[in-house]
């Protein structure tokens, strides 16, 4: 068997000693080393062993069967492709040395202008309306009695995601919608208004150029909203 | 002891086609790109199986990969497209982690213990059970039963997510110490430690659930080791 004191040189951390045998396996010690190793384990039982089931290990992975493709991955060659996720565009796990780490700000894409377009119509719709459901309630002495709180919030998302522009990878899609009211936006800082107004409730006169006023304005004001959510939603993958 | 199957001709002798096919591409030829696809997207999507577990978010982290891969290729250099790409690959299979606000595996602790059970004096007879191996088990040609293929996934689901993926590139996908090194971004030691860590908790693993074919009786516990 192995001489003892020849153990006690290669055995001392055994956690070194396997990591020498498995990249012995590998062909990936210096010709010295795997020279040296070979005397040890010429008469070590117990390294023979190791090096044996870390064999075995590695021929029971390498002889799994490659998983069959469930489609191909070759992209569209027309037009420029979906995009899905953002680029890894952040330190990994692991050790952030990185010869070779993809690294771009996502691109913007090409229905990009479109949606914008769609985003400024629904804020200006937005804004107009609200305007006008000023101008109807100071005409009519009184607040909004319809339940319009719902569009504050979307009011406000729709407008702050001109700003707010998800860089992060996939898991930024959960964000949620209250902190991206958060941000200042011209539409935004109205919105709040609209809400507290509704709050108060009393019935208004019903004057007939404050109800045309009110109807418009309700009316562009789910126009804008509506905009300005279906946006976000093209933004933000589902949470 | 070159058992590297470096069939996929990352460095090969088709580099200079492979350098010309990058170059298309970052010139925005998507036809050249998706030659590029077609010769990586098995490897991709075998990482992506073997890291995630799951064949369909597999497929998304490989798609992805490939179109985040399409969009940045303007700023790729280097040398190897393949370590360039797995690397997207890993980061994206780390993103889907992280999604599921799954911490991947067992803690390193676990780990540690389980390497510390794993001495030579508890692993003298392990070598791991030939019934769970077809009778006509040969490494190099090897047909594995699908239990055994079963047992060998979900092993791989409780490395560590480093060692798994250090495990993965190296005994399934068949790459060097350096270009694991490059992809995982770091140092060859770190590199060859995840490997070793790697395959002897995967062998306490796979031993343990193997028991019932475990040959009986422990020759050599009695060894000297010291």
């Amino acid at each position: 068997m192995s001489s003892s004191g020849d153990s006690n040189r290669w055995h001392a951390d055994w956690d070194a000693q396997r990591e020498r045998l498995s990249a012995y396996l590998d062909g990936e010690l210096t010709p010295d080393e795997a020279a040296a190793l070979e005397r040890h384990l010429a008469d070590c039982h117990a390294c023979q062993t190791e090096l044996a089931s870390l064999r075995e290990v590695r021929a029971l992975l390498g002889a799994l069967p490659p998983p069959a493709l469930p489609r191909s991955f070759a992209l569209p060659e027309t037009g420029a492709p979906p995009a899905r996720t953002a680029l890894p565009d952040r330190v990994t796990p692991l050790a952030p040395r990185t010869p070779v780490p993809p690294r771009r700000a996502p691109a913007r894409r090409s229905g990009f202008a479109a949606a914008r377009a769609a985003q400024w119509l629904g804020g200006i719709a937005a804004v107009l309306g609200l305007a006008l459901l000023l101008s109807s309630a100071l005409a009519g002495h009184g607040p909004v009695t319809y339940s319009s709180g719902g569009f504050g919030p979307r009011l406000g998302s729709g407008g702050a995601s001109t700003t707010s522009h998800p860089v992060g990878p996939t898991s930024q899609g959960a964000a949620p919608t209250a902190t991206r009211t958060a941000t200042g936006v011209p539409g935004e800082t109205t919105a709040p208004n609209s809400d507290t107004r509704t709050a108060a409730g009393e019935p208004p006169p019903l004057l007939p150029l404050a109800g045309g006023g009110l109807l418009l304005g309700g009316g562009l004001l789910i126009v804008g909203g509506t905009v300005a959510r279906r946006r976000r939603r093209q933004r933000a993958p589902p949470a | 002891m070159s058992r590297r199957r470096d069939d996929l001709t990352a460095n090969g002798n088709s580099g200079d086609d492979e350098r010309a096919l990058v170059e298309r591409s970052q010139r925005g030829e998507v036809a050249a790109f998706n030659v590029l696809v077609e010769r990586y997207q098995s490897a991709a999507y075998a990482v992506a199986l073997r890291m995630l577990g799951d064949a369909e978010a597999a497929a998304d982290v490989t798609q992805d990969a490939f179109f985040s891969a399409y969009r940045a290729i303007g700023s790729f250099h280097g040398s190897s497209f393949r370590a360039w790409l797995f690397r997207i690959v890993s980061n994206g299979c780390y993103d889907h982690f992280r999604a599921q606000g799954r911490r991947p595996a067992v803690s390193l602790e676990a780990t540690l213990e389980d390497e510390r059970d794993a001495d030579p004096q508890n692993s003298s007879d392990a070598r791991l059970p030939r019934a769970m191996i077809d009778p006509s088990w040969d490494p190099e040609r090897a047909a594995l039963r699908a239990e055994t293929i079963a047992r060998i996934e979900a092993a791989l689901q409780r490395l560590p997510a480093e060692q798994r993926l250090a495990v993965v590139l190296s005994d399934i996908q068949g790459l060097a110490y350096d270009e694991i090194a490059a992809i995982m971004g770091t140092s060859l030691g770190t590199v060859k430690s995840r490997i070793a860590r790697g395959r002897a908790h995967l062998r306490g693993m796979l031993l343990r659930e193997g028991e019932p074919f475990r040959p009986s009786g422990r020759p050599g516990s009695e060894r000297d080791y010291s």
